[in-house]
Order: C-alpha cells, then sequence, then structure tokens
C-alpha cells in the first residue's frame, strides 16, 4: 500500500480505534473504513492534481507540490477580499470567487491551499482559499447554511480533526483570542494535526478516543461550540458525550453526517432523519439541516442547540 | 488575334481578293448561274462533296461520320500541300477542275495580307469580333478613343452603302417568286405534276373538290358567303336608306351618319374581299398577306356593329316599308337610336357631331320606356353573369329540398364558423413531444433545487459562478 494515496488505509488506524470496542459489525469496511470511504469520495485516480486527505501526511509533499493549472486567485492577480456574512470568513473576488480565511500564520500553507496578501496602507493581511472540496464546513457555508456559531473568540472542540486542514481554517476564524480544541484518534493523521497546531497557538490537539471524553477531560474546558466530523455510526452518542462533558448550556454543535456511514441500506434522507431524533432524545437540539451538494454526495450538516435555555415567557 | 487565327483556320474564299464567302461582294464577278442548273443551289463547297461522297459509294464505302471527318482533314491538307501523295489523285483532280488553281493564290495572298486585312474581310459572325481576350488598355486618352469610334461608324457606313448598292429593283418585290413559279411549270416534272392535279380536280367529285378546298383555306366559303350577305344588305337595305337620307326623307343627325359609316365599312369590307378572292383564284397564297389582317379587323368593326343594328333593325324595315309616310314617327325613333348608338359609335372609334341634345328634347315617352327596359334588361344580365355560383347554390339547395333522403352538406356559414373551435397550442399536438419537453423543463427546474454532486476534477480554484453570501438554503427543523 502506497501511502499518500489511499486515506482509507491511513485512517485505518484511527478507525480502527474507534471500533476496537464495538468490534467488525461492518466486516471489511469496519476498520478504517469510514474515515476512509470520506477520503475516497474525493480522491483523484492519478493522485496528481489533488491530494487525498491524508496526503500531506509524514512528508511536506502537500505544500511543496507543484503550483500549475489553472488559478482564479494567487499572486499577481488583483482581488477584492470581503467578509462574509459568517464572522471570520471573508469572500476573494477575482475571476473566480473563493472563500477564505485570514492566515494565522502568514507564509504558510496548511495543505498546499492557495494563499493571497492584500495590502491596506501600511498592514499586510494574508488570507487563505478554503477548498470546499475538502472541507464540509466550507461546503456548508458556500451551501448556504444559516449560522455556523464559530465566531472570532469562540472556544470550539472539533471532533475528527485528521490531518487538522478544516482545523486550521476554524483556527483561523476564532482567532488569537478563541480556541480549538482538536481531537483525532489515529496518531498517523494526529502527526500532521500536531504539526498544524505547533504553527498555531489557538490549536489543543487530542490524540484520543472521543468516544471517552474522561480521558481528556483535564485538558478542556467549557465549549462554545462542537464541531464533529467524526462519520462513525455511533457518531451522535459521540458527540453527546462531548456534549455532556464540555458543552456550555445553549453551547451549539455542528455536525456533519456521511449517511453511508450510518446506514448504508437506507435512503440517506430517512437517515439524516433518524440521526436529528436521536440527537433531541439527547438534549440537543436541531435547529437547521443542509445538504452538502454538489460537494458532496449524500452528505448533510446539522446544527443545534444544546439545553436551549427556556423560552421567555411573553 | 481573331483574324491572325482566322486566316488560319477559315478556309478562305478562292478569289484574288478576299471576301467572306456570304458577302455579295464576293460574287459580284461571277456569271449569274443558270436557276434550274443545281449550281443555283449549291456552291462549290457543297458540289465537291457530293462529288465525293457519290465516288465513295459507287466503290461501296458506306458514308459515316468518321468519313467525313477525314475529309476535313484532307482539305486541311489539301490547302497545305497540293503536291503531297497522300491525296487520292482524282479528288485532286477534281479540286484543281474546281478550283481552276486559285487554291494556291488565295493562300499566298492570305499570308502576305496576314498583318493588314482586305477591308471588306468582315466575318458574318459577331462572336469573332468581340468574343476575344483583346482588353482596351486603360492608358488611352478620350481622343484616341473618340477617334476609334469614328472610324468605326465610318466603317460601319461603308459597309451598309456597299450593302445598299447591291440592291436593286427586283429585291423588293415579288418577282422571284413569280419566276421561280414560272419556271416550274416549264420544268417537265414540275408540268406533269401541274398537269395530274389538274386532272385530278376534274376528276373529282364536288365533295370531294369542297373537301379539299376546305382543308386548303377554311376561310374561304365563310367570306364567300359573308360577301354575299353583305352585299345583299348593301343592295336591299343600305342602299335605299342612304338614297333616303340624300333625298333628305331621313333627316341629317347620328342615324344618318350611322348610316353613312355603315355603308362605307360594308363596301370597304366586300372590297378586301373581293382582293382576296382575286389572290386565290391566281393561286397566289394568301396565309401571310396583309390583306387578311385587314378582314380581320373590318369583321370586327362589324361585328360592334352588330349589337346597334339587331335593335336598329325594326325601324329600318318600318322605313323601308313605308318608305314615304310617317316622318314624324321616325323622327323621335331617330332620336332615340342616336342616344343609344352614341356609346357604341364612340367605342368603335369614330366621333360624331353632337347633335344628342337636339334630339333629346324630342324625346317620347314610349321611347324613354322602351330605352328604360333596355337597360333594365341589360343590368340583369350583367348581374347574372356576376354570380352564377350563388344561383347554383341557390339551385342546390332547391334539389337537396326535394330529395329528404340525401345528406344535407353544410351551408357556406358552417364551413367559415372557426369560432367553435377552442384554440390548440402546437405543444398539445403530439403528446411524447409534450412530456419531452415536460420533462426538459422538469431538469432544468431540479437543478435549482438539487445541485448535481460533481467531482473535484482539477485543482481547486474557486466558484466560477460566484459566491452569494446572503443565501440561506439550510432547512429549519421545528
Amino acid at each position: 500500500m502506497r501511502p499518500g494515496f489511499s486515506p482509507r488505509g491511513d485512517r485505518g488506524g484511527r478507525g480502527g480505534g474507534f471500533r476496537g470496542r464495538g468490534g467488525g459489525g461492518f466486516g471489511d469496511r469496519g476498520r478504517g473504513g469510514f474515515r476512509g470511504g470520506r477520503g475516497g469520495g474525493f480522491k483523484s485516480p492519478d493522485g496528481g492534481g489533488f491530494r487525498g486527505r491524508g496526503g500531506g501526511r509524514g512528508a511536506p509533499r502537500g505544500r511543496g507540490g507543484p503550483r500549475g493549472g489553472r488559478g482564479g486567485f494567487g499572486a499577481g492577480r488583483k482581488v477584492l477580499v470581503e467578509p462574509h456574512r459568517h464572522e471570520g470568513v471573508f469572500i476573494c473576488r477575482g475571476k473566480e470567487d473563493a472563500l477564505v480565511t485570514k492566515n494565522m500564520v502568514v507564509g504558510e500553507s496548511v495543505y498546499g491551499e492557495k494563499r493571497m496578501s492584500v495590502e491596506e496602507g501600511e498592514t499586510k493581511t494574508e488570507y487563505r482559499a478554503w477548498n470546499p472540496f475538502r472541507s464540509k464546513l466550507a461546503a456548508a457555508i458556500l451551501g448556504g447554511i444559516d449560522q455556523i456559531h464559530i465566531k472570532p473568540g469562540a472556544k470550539v472542540m472539533y471532533l475528527g480533526a485528521a490531518s487538522g486542514t478544516t482545523v486550521s481554517h476554524v483556527s483561523d476564524i476564532v482567532g488569537p483570542e478563541g480556541l480549538v480544541y482538536a481531537v483525532e484518534f489515529s496518531h498517523r493523521s494526529g502527526r500532521d494535526l500536531l504539526n498544524v497546531a505547533k504553527k498555531r497557538t489557538n490549536i489543543i490537539p487530542i490524540i484520543e478516543d472521543a468516544r471517552h471524553p474522561h480521558k481528556y477531560r483535564m485538558l478542556v474546558g467549557m465549549v462554545d461550540v462542537i464541531f464533529a466530523d467524526v462519520a462513525q455510526p455511533d457518531q451522535t452518542r459521540i458527540v453527546a458525550l462531548n456534549a455532556h462533558n464540555f458543552l456550555k448550556n445553549g453551547g451549539h454543535f455542528v455536525i456533519s453526517i456521511k449517511a453511508n456511514c450510518i446506514d448504508s441500506t437506507a435512503a440517506p434522507e430517512a437517515v439524516f432523519a433518524s440521526e436529528v431524533k436521536k440527537m433531541s432524545a439527547e438534549n440537543m437540539k436541531p435547529q437547521e439541516q443542509l445538504t452538502l451538494e454538489p460537494y458532496e454526495r449524500d452528505h448533510a450538516v446539522v446544527v443545534g442547540i444544546y439545553r436551549p435555555p427556556p423560552k421567555a415567557k411573553n | 488575334m481573331v483574324r491572325a487565327q482566322r486566316s488560319k483556320k477559315v478556309r478562305r474564299p478562292r478569289r484574288t481578293e478576299q471576301y467572306d464567302e456570304d458577302d455579295p461582294e464576293s460574287y459580284k464577278n461571277m456569271p449569274v448561274p443558270d436557276k434550274k442548273s443545281s449550281k443555283y443551289t449549291k456552291d462549290k463547297i457543297d458540289e465537291f462533296h457530293d462529288e465525293k461522297i457519290a465516288k465513295l459509294l459507287a466503290r461501296g464505302v458506306q458514308v459515316e461520320s468518321d468519313v467525313e471527318e477525314l475529309d476535313d482533314e484532307d482539305e486541311v491538307m489539301a490547302l497545305d500541300d497540293s503536291e503531297s501523295e497522300e491525296e487520292d489523285e482524282e479528288e485532286e483532280e477534281v479540286e484543281e477542275d474546281e478550283e481552276e488553281g486559285t487554291d494556291m493564290e488565295s493562300d499566298l495572298e492570305g499570308k502576305k495580307e496576314e498583318s493588314l486585312p482586305n477591308e471588306l474581310a468582315w466575318g458574318t459572325k459577331k462572336k469573332m469580333f468581340y468574343d476575344t481576350d483583346y482588353v482596351t488598355t486603360k492608358g488611352k486618352s478620350q481622343e484616341e478613343l473618340e477617334a476609334e469610334e469614328q472610324e468605326e461608324e465610318e466603317e460601319a457606313k461603308k459597309i451598309q452603302n456597299r450593302l445598299a448598292e447591291n440592291l436593286c429593283e427586283d429585291d423588293y418585290d415579288l418577282n422571284l417568286f413569280q419566276e421561280f413559279a414560272v419556271e416550274e411549270k416549264d420544268k417537265d416534272k414540275a408540268e406533269e405534276k401541274e398537269e395530274r392535279i389538274v386532272k385530278d380536280l376534274k376528276q373529282m367529285s364536288q365533295k370531294e373538290k369542297m373537301k379539299l378546298l376546305k382543308k386548303e383555306s377554311p376561310e374561304l366559303l365563310e367570306l364567300i358567303q359573308d360577301f354575299k350577305a353583305k352585299l345583299t344588305e348593301l343592295k336591299d337595305e343600305l342602299q335605299p336608306l342612304v338614297q333616303m337620307v340624300d333625298d333628305g326623307k331621313i333627316p341629317q343627325g347620328k342615324g344618318a351618319d350611322y348610316l353613312k359609316t355603315k355603308r362605307q365599312l360594308y363596301l370597304n369590307y366586300c372590297t378586301n374581299i373581293s382582293f382576296y378572292l382575286v389572290l386565290k383564284a391566281k393561286r397566289i397564297p394568301a396565309h401571310n398577306h396583309p390583306v387578311i389582317e385587314r378582314l380581320l379587323t373590318y369583321r370586327n368593326l362589324i361585328n360592334e356593329l352588330g349589337s346597334v343594328d339587331a335593335r336598329l333593325a325594326p325601324q329600318y324595315r318600318q322605313l323601308l316599308a313605308g318608305e314615304e309616310g310617317e316622318t314624324s314617327s321616325n323622327r323621335p325613333a331617330e332620336g332615340k337610336k342616336t342616344k343609344v348608338s352614341r356609346k357604341k359609335e364612340k367605342t368603335s372609334g369614330e366621333a360624331l357631331p353632337d347633335v344628342a341634345e337636339d334630339s333629346d328634347s324630342d324625346l317620347d315617352e314610349e321611347a324613354a320606356l322602351r330605352f328604360y327596359r333596355d337597360v333594365e334588361q341589360q343590368a340583369k344580365m350583367k348581374r347574372k353573369n356576376k354570380m352564377p355560383e350563388a344561383e347554383e347554390l341557390e339551385e342546390n339547395e332547391d334539389e337537396d329540398e326535394l330529395d329528404p333522403d340525401a345528406k344535407r352538406g353544410i351551408t357556406y356559414q358552417m364551413a367559415k364558423n372557426k369560432g367553435l373551435t377552442p384554440k390548440r397550442r402546437k405543444i398539445d399536438r403530439n403528446p411524447r413531444v409534450k412530456h419531452r419537453e415536460k420533462f426538459r423543463r422538469a431538469k432544468i427546474r431540479r437543478k435549482g433545487q438539487v445541485r448535481e454532486v460533481r467531482r473535484e476534477e482539477t485543482r481547486y480554484s474557486g466558484e466560477l459562478s460566484g459566491i452569494r453570501a446572503g443565501v440561506k438554503k439550510s432547512v429549519k427543523l421545528k
């Protein structure tokens, strides 16, 4: 197996970690299949132009890669950056519009994404492009989600941080005042995450199984938002466990659901509905739901509130 | 360029001077051939060919197109080197006999004058002069062009004068044909034919003769009958009436003018017919003779008078019957006659002195009534002609009503009543096409509802369609 071109295999370690307790109910797919499936969804046939999620792991291939191809944005191009409806997110207007975040570590790309710097008088700001094909949060934003609740200064728990691509953008959004607890069980992708966290002071990497929050309870304080992208059949339970431990009352959760990972036999809509139902049972009140077309197939993002404050009686 | 070509290609007439073959100048010096001999119709070339073909036939060679082509070749060669041994000796002899050695001369002359051909050497075909690749140089000045045009004009005048000189008195009349006619009779063969026909005529029965006559000139019999009728009418009716006018029994006026015109017309017509008959009697073909045309015009004019005649006939008869009396009753009738005839006469283009107002005052009530009825009748006729279809329709309806078992046809109103059919859209015509169109539209609509999943084919560089920050598409849950 060639490392770097098979995200499924890469994720195997971590997937196995999650599954270690539950047993091999899914047979062949069970081990690492759930995270791997996600990576495989956008894996390019030759791996040249586009790398799988684990592509940057171990070697700096991600950032040193060839910068060919057509560039809608990048150095030497006249661009205009304007803020998005969601705080901390920006839109780079050019020939093609792109979602960008303000780079915390100027001059560094995390996974080979493009950067563009804008000079306003004396200050020079750098932005990083956010690829919706590699980040479900970006896909949700582009898809038109109402609230992401992740904003500058917020404390975010990120379950399933993987190599830290999206985590880096979340850390950009929350800024130096905010905090990101990035939980990832796979040691291999955890290594990348650690590398990202080395440069970004607001990321606290936790290489632990998200099913056992008590193992990292001493590291984590109360958080405002839990973002979960674990793609496990019991992901709602995992999110609920962490919410019970760390999410403040009236805090929010953003869960990405891959229908195939929950129940590959049922219709995606039915899977989403059942997951939403499960959340309600765990004192998590879902508020909105959005499918991630055209970036992902049969994916949904559910945003909700944990232990909502009782309605003020008028 | 063209002239040079011609001097080589076109066979030159064998004369000391260069003429075109059809130019009258070219055979001006030749003796006029005997009309009876074959020379009159055939020129030397024809004779040469005839002779050759005769010889070949004598030798048992079939005349084919190939042979003819060969002949052509031979001729060209003959011009160039008559001494060559390839030629048939016989043929050569013939040629030399005919041409009397002018062959060489003309050739030599042609070579000499190639640069400046004889002024009479104009061709007969326009094409020779117009269809060249010779282009007038653009640099020519206006004066040069004018000079050229003038030269051309002079040349044209010269040619015309020359042609006019050649024309003599004989060219203008029919003597040529007559000569032929007379001389043909001289010929034995022709005479025999003529006799035979005469004999036949004599032997033929009356019926057969008539048949032949009808075949030859169908108009003859009719014209003869017409001639007789018109003459009798002239003698019996018109002449006495005109006499009455002259005597003063019929007062001067439109009626009298009409009578005179009619007489003139009839007389002219009869004269022309008699001329035609003379032509026929002399056996001169009259088919293309102008008299035929003249006859036709007169006939048409007489026909135009016909309607007026028919109306006036009773009065004429009255006048003729009681010549002396009833001048008083004649007058009003005369007045009426003028009124009606005025229209007709005007159409035939004969101007008449306008005395209508005088006679109008004399109008009798009875005459007025008659006139009114006539007009009414005319109007009725007109209406009938205009709407024969409507009448037919009515007739049909009548018939249908008579026949109760037959199906009734729809009326015009029914056929044209489109207000009862609903307006149908074109898409409703074909259900399959309708469904296809529906599906196409649905696909477009669905694109806005559920976006198709796409893969990251190339390195992501942004959203081509732009990002709208304000759009919220998420589904609110409870």
